[in-house]
């Protein structure tokens, strides 16, 4: 074998070294941060707020009879918010997917969505809840960070 | 418990899977190396009991997974008498009591518990939560999957294929409970089982250390050691699809119908897992059509024409109602405008955005693949002659035709920002060909193995 092949094989094969040395101190490093319950995994969209605060309470205090809405600021929320609550079907209002809506219209779309009956559980955080406790076309009850229609103004 | 319970779950699948292999290809199985036929029971014991779920759930679907376990634990048992006659170990002339292999299985359960605590640590993951694990959580709380009439389109993403979140209802019915935590262990399996694929792959031309070290090189490429800590479907895919390679590829060097047999099953089982499992699909299909039909008139025989047709009949047979249950139910998510010219044209000036991104992906994401892309590059360079040999070329294909097909996909995006749709899929389309790309690197530089050997003699 040539000088010149020998050499090529030689970095070839320090390059596959680096990549084995860098891949193995990445995967346990990651493996490392989250089995140590420091990091999570956020692949795609990224990450959910994860508001378990929130889903507990719409399970403890919004009734079986009543619609369930959510009005959420990331895709990934609405996803959790709908995978923790089923077989409880929620009626997810993605802000996110939606640039272009004004304020007023996404509050027009809640009203849209609670329907005819005006009754029903909007789970709201932050912005949100304050926005639609201060809109004088809702009336609404508050426990913790779930609103209950109890009717429209 | 609940890991215990997940644990005992995992045994039907495992010997249906056995006794599926010993069906399908049983001169493979009998010669098969110890961890590739785990890997292999694995891979068609999912995809068998995920058939058999379907098929129960069609005939009633609140007691889809009660039947099927009552079903698959007759032939778990069947299989268990057929392995303690010992009919085919002793041909092989090994046993797995030596101890050897129970070194082996001590390593695998360690790897196994190790990497199952800190996937159990990671959570689902965004689409682990919103495209598979909803449906995994609905099927286990029903029973089985409501498929009539149209019952999936209640489901984000609903036309996606079932492969994985059966596994998990599957494993949730023996816990009798949804473990977010516990059903972490089907993909820690897989991705154990996609490394054992390729150790069989790179064995052939290496040393057991220097297969060991290009496993590991693959099994550690960034973005593929995260994602099979998520409840995601791409390893599951990439275990399919890499299968079937390989086996497809031995069978282009040997003409062994098993091997097609095998390869074929596989491929088709990829279309259960996800969607893109049909791009790969139709590349190989494509590609064993065109050489078995080249092969055919030249040799005037139409042996291998006769054996490249059992690729298609394995897909109909295998896939084939799942896609005509999606269609009935016309289940369709615009994620992609239909195909038209008018549409390709309005769009084109997405291309150079669409390479630029591709480009920036594969070269500068070091953090996701290192140095894979370069080396990939620089070895289709230098050994270009050799893609001459089918087989050679077949592995070099089933790399770039995805990645280029997929990415030209963009053009038809309907996401208002289908940068951001770029941003977040190219990644895992990436990802798909990873192991197909690091075997495609070691079968080329086998050099390696000779020049250390001869450093080694001192020559």
């Amino acid at each position: 074998m040539g000088k010149k092949r020998q050499f090529g094989l030689f970095l070839f094969i320090l390059v596959l070294w680096i990549q084995l040395v860098f891949g193995i101190g990445l995967a346990f490093w990651r493996f490392w941060s989250i089995g140590s319950g420091n990091s999570e995994i956020y692949i795609g969209i990224g990450p959910s707020i994860r508001n378990d605060d929130l889903i507990d309470s719409a399970k403890k205090h919004c009734p079986d009879d009543l619609q369930l809405f959510y009005i959420s600021d990331l895709e990934s929320d609405g996803y959790y918010v709908k995978y923790q609550l089923y077989p409880r079907l929620v009626s997810v209002l993605n802000v996110s997917l939606l640039p272009d809506l004004t304020e007023n219209e996404i509050l027009s779309r809640v009203e849209t969505a609670i329907g005819e009956e005006g009754r029903g559980c909007l789970m709201l955080d932050g912005l949100w809840l304050e926005k639609v406790i201060g809109d004088d076309r809702f009336e609404v009850n508050e426990r913790q960070s779930v609103l209950f229609f109890s009717g429209r103004k | 418990m609940n890991y215990l319970a997940g644990l005992m779950s995992l045994i039907p699948i495992m010997l249906l899977g056995d006794l599926v292999f010993q069906q399908i290809a049983r001169r493979i199985q009998i010669s098969a190396p110890f961890a590739l036929r785990l890997a292999l029971d694995w891979a068609l014991g999912t995809g068998t009991v995920t058939l058999i779920v379907f098929y129960s759930s069609l005939i009633n679907a609140s007691s889809g997974y009660l039947t099927s376990i009552a079903l698959i634990s007759i032939l778990a048992v069947f299989q268990i008498i057929r392995i303690l006659k010992n009919t085919y170990i002793t041909k092989n002339n090994a046993t797995i009591f030596t101890r050897k292999y129970g070194l082996f299985i001590l390593l695998i359960l360690i790897m196994i518990g190790g990497l199952w605590y800190v996937a159990a640590a990671a959570g689902l993951g965004l689409d682990g939560t919103a495209h598979w694990g909803i449906k995994a959580k609905a099927s286990f709380l029903e029973g089985g999957w409501i498929l009539i009439p149209s019952g999936l389109s209640r489901f984000p993403h609903h036309n996606y294929p079932l492969l994985v979140p059966t596994q998990q209802g599957w494993l949730y019915t023996f816990v009798n409970a949804v473990d977010p935590e516990a059903v972490k262990i089907i993909f820690v399996l897989f991705y154990l089982a996609l490394g054992f694929l390729f150790y069989h792959a790179v064995r052939r031309y290496y040393t057991s250390i220097l297969a060991i070290l290009y496993t590991l090189l693959m099994m550690t490429t960034p973005l593929l050691a995260i994602t099979s800590l998520a409840a995601y479907a791409d390893v599951a895919l990439m275990v399919f699809v890499f299968g079937s390679v390989i086996f497809i590829r031995e069978w282009l060097e040997n003409d062994d119908r098993s091997q097609m047999i095998l390869g074929a099953t596989l491929a088709a089982f990829a279309l259960l897992v996800k969607m893109e499992g049909m791009v790969y699909w139709l590349v190989s299909f494509t590609f064993i059509m065109g050489y078995a039909s080249w092969f055919s008139w030249r040799n005037n025989s139409s042996k291998l024409l006769v054996q490249a047709l059992l690729f298609p009949l394995s897909a109909a047979l295998i896939a084939g109602s799942w896609f005509v249950y999606t269609w009935q139910a016309d289940l369709d998510v615009k994620n992609f405008a239909s195909p038209t010219i008018a549409f390709l044209v309005g769009n084109k000036d997405r291309l150079p955005v669409i390479l630029d991104q591709v480009a920036r992906q594969l070269f500068l994401g070091i953090g996701y693949w290192g140095v894979l892309w370069l080396l990939f590059v620089l070895v289709t360079i230098w050994k270009w002659r050799s893609l001459a040999r089918a087989n050679a070329f077949y592995l070099w294909l089933c790399v770039v035709a995805p990645l280029g097909v997929l990415s030209f996909t963009f053009l038809f995006s309907l996401w208002s920002r289908y940068i951001l749709h770029i941003e977040t899929a190219l990644p895992r389309i990436i990802l798909h060909t990873v192991p197909i790309a690091w075997l495609f690197v070691a079968s080329q530089t086998n050099e390696i193995n000779v020049w250390i050997q001869s450093v080694r003699s001192g020559e």
